[in-house]
């Protein structure tokens, strides 16, 4: 420069008073939240996806006041493993679709990734926050309504769930949502990253996961083979579940090994998360 | 002079496109204009000078540290991009709000420096309405706001004057003159001239990827008065008004044009055309008189030629 100014520092430096390291994603998944919480479609679906729930209650309450009920409907693992990948599955999908399918792809499309981006953080912690935002939906619909029935139905029959030995439930509850939610969080997120457009996201996350067991019943018709339960995203989590709650494996999937199942589960999850890298990262080199 | 942007050979190309060229500056405390035609390369500039992209040859710093890649840098910078992406369903307040909660200030100060920034880009009246409905120089407003709200030392804006009204401009021009004042560096992106007057005089005019000229505006202004510049002319006589400006020494060429009857004049010094003009206005009834290619695409084709 050909004029050389003087320059006195005026201004006051801010320091942010709360330390972000490791914690820099909760203000995005806060704030994500919140989005979506003034939404009353959001709202709705959480209320509609808890009605399965107060159903399985009452059915709890009957089998306390007919006991002979138990022998029609027991309450036992499988009830609890069916509470979660029944109807409850439909609500979750559901859930990633509304929840999940705009949340990187809208940031993408109207370039709002530079709104975060231009802020401490790292990409890391971007797509943790959306992921948090995501996980948190679909607990709303899978971990926690089943969480609440298992307590729920522990105190409405305790003598039949009373006995410590039934808190294994808990972590087996836990454990199968990790199984649910994760893998379906990552491939709607990575899909929200590879479409832009929310709605062809949604619709691509329809289509991979009831294609997927389109095609899972059309091989295993064909070769009669338990290993096209690997192609459909739904029977592998199942399969991995009913591991989880040592409940007899549906027909088409029965010799699959359950270690194989959460294996491929590992390994999507990991290929969606290496997608998420390189799209979300893509968007700052191609522009 | 503190540099705290530091360009060194830094270039970046997308694929087979160059975006920026080999460009070498230095930035300290003030403001500082990034001037060019559309598709310069400032957006570029300004993505690599706040860490956005990172360089593919060269290298880009900024307060000290390489601006791809340190998050914490962040914690002193400011960027309004030239996105028009907002968080349509939060209120003014919640947007800034929420972008200072990504700085880690708790709530209570997050809303104090809210209202702070937002009070001045003036926009305070409308902080509760949702940001889906503001205007364009509104949501201009509100960008500007979360970019200064955390009190950066550095400041990034890319064309930070679209679609606002003279009233708001002037307002926003004096705030970015004040920002500098203060001891702040402020990278001003614009490809309109005048705005940039009142801001700055110190540009970086960029074209073609490549920064072509870099210095004070008085001597860009005597780049460009060296460049001959088409003015064209509306009078009520208008043969008689070409007789007595043909004889000026600056005038390059004098041309009538039989459609509209205008005088197209192309000079070299304008400002003493347009005082012997403002004479002969009475006279031969001038109407009008308007620049015609006193844009930036011509001037930078000038330069380039040169």
């Amino acid at each position: 420069m050909s004029t050389t100014q003087i320059y006195e520092q005026h201004y006051r430096r801010l320091d942010a008073s709360i330390p972000l390291r490791g914690q820099r994603w909760i203000p995005i998944a806060r704030e994500g939240l919140k989005a979506l919480v003034s939404f009353r479609a959001y709202l709705g679906l959480i209320a509609i996806a808890w009605l399965p729930t107060f159903g399985r209650l009452v059915q709890v309450y009957f089998t306390t006041r007919f006991p002979e009920a138990r022998r029609i409907a027991p309450i036992d693992d499988k009830f609890f493993f069916d509470a979660s990948t029944g109807i409850q599955l439909v609500f979750m999908l559901l859930m990633a679709a509304y929840a999940g399918a705009g949340l990187i792809a809208n940031d993408m499309r109207t370039g709002g990734l530079l709104l975060y981006l231009s802020r401490p953080l790292t990409l890391g912690d971007y797509i943790f926050g959306k992921a948090a935002i995501l996980l948190v939906s679909l607990s709303m619909v899978t971990l926690i309504p089943n969480l609440v029935l298992f307590l729920g139905a522990r105190s409405l029959a305790p003598d039949v769930l009373g006995a410590p030995v039934h808190l294994i439930l808990i972590p087996k509850i836990i454990a199968l949502s990790l199984v649910l939610t994760l893998p379906t969080a990552g491939l709607v997120l990575a899909l929200s990253t590879l479409a832009r457009n929310p709605r062809f996201a949604g619709l691509g996350f329809f289509f991979i996961f009831a294609g997927s067991s389109v095609a899972q019943v059309i091989a295993w018709r064909a070769t009669r083979s338990p290993y096209a339960g690997l192609i459909s995203i739904q029977a592998t989590m199942r399969r991995a579940g009913e591991a989880i709650f040592a409940v007899k494996p549906a027909r088409m999937t029965a010799d699959l090994p359950p270690e194989l199942a959460i294996v491929t589960l590992v390994a999507m999850c990991l290929v969606c998360l290496a997608v998420l890298k390189t799209r979300v990262r893509a968007v700052e080199i191609v522009k | 002079m503190t540099a705290r942007v530091v360009f060194e050979k830094a270039s970046r190309w997308y694929g087979p496109v160059m975006a920026l060229n080999d460009v070498s500056f230095e930035l300290g405390p003030g403001v500082y204009g990034l001037l060019g035609p559309n598709g310069a390369g400032k957006s570029s500039l300004l993505k690599l000078a706040s860490g956005q992209l990172r360089p593919s040859q060269g290298s880009v710093r900024l307060l000290g540290r390489p601006a791809f890649g340190s998050p914490d840098v962040f914690h002193s910078v400011g960027l309004c991009s030239d996105t028009d992406a907002l968080f349509e369903d939060f209120t003014g307040l919640q947007f800034v709000m929420a972008l200072l909660s990504l700085n880690g200030f708790d709530r209570a100060t997050s809303e104090k420096l809210a209202i702070e920034a937002i009070e001045t880009v003036d926009l305070k009246d409308a902080m509760h309405r949702k940001v889906g409905g503001y205007s364009k120089g509104m949501r201009q407003r509100i960008k500007l706001a979360q970019s200064l709200a955390h009190k950066p030392e550095v400041l990034f804006l890319d064309e930070p004057l679209t679609g606002m009204d003279p009233q708001n401009r002037k307002r926003i021009s004096d705030l970015m003159k004040r920002l500098g004042d203060e001891g702040r560096t402020v990278l001003v992106s614009t490809h309109i001239l005048h705005e940039l007057e009142q801001v700055t005089q110190r540009v970086l005019l960029i074209h073609n990827g490549r920064v072509l000229a870099e210095g004070n505006l008085r001597e860009i202004r005597d780049l460009l008065d060296r460049h001959p510049r088409s003015v064209r002319l509306q009078a009520r006589d208008p043969r008689g008004l070409a007789r007595e400006l043909v004889g000026l020494p600056d005038l390059v060429s004098l041309n009538m044009e039989d459609a509209t009857g205008h005088l197209v004049a192309e000079i070299r010094k304008p400002d003493a055309f347009f005082s012997r003009v403002q004479e002969l206005a009475a006279v031969h009834g001038v109407q009008e008189m308007w620049v015609t290619d006193e844009n930036l695409e011509s001037v930078f084709s000038y330069l380039v030629s040169k």
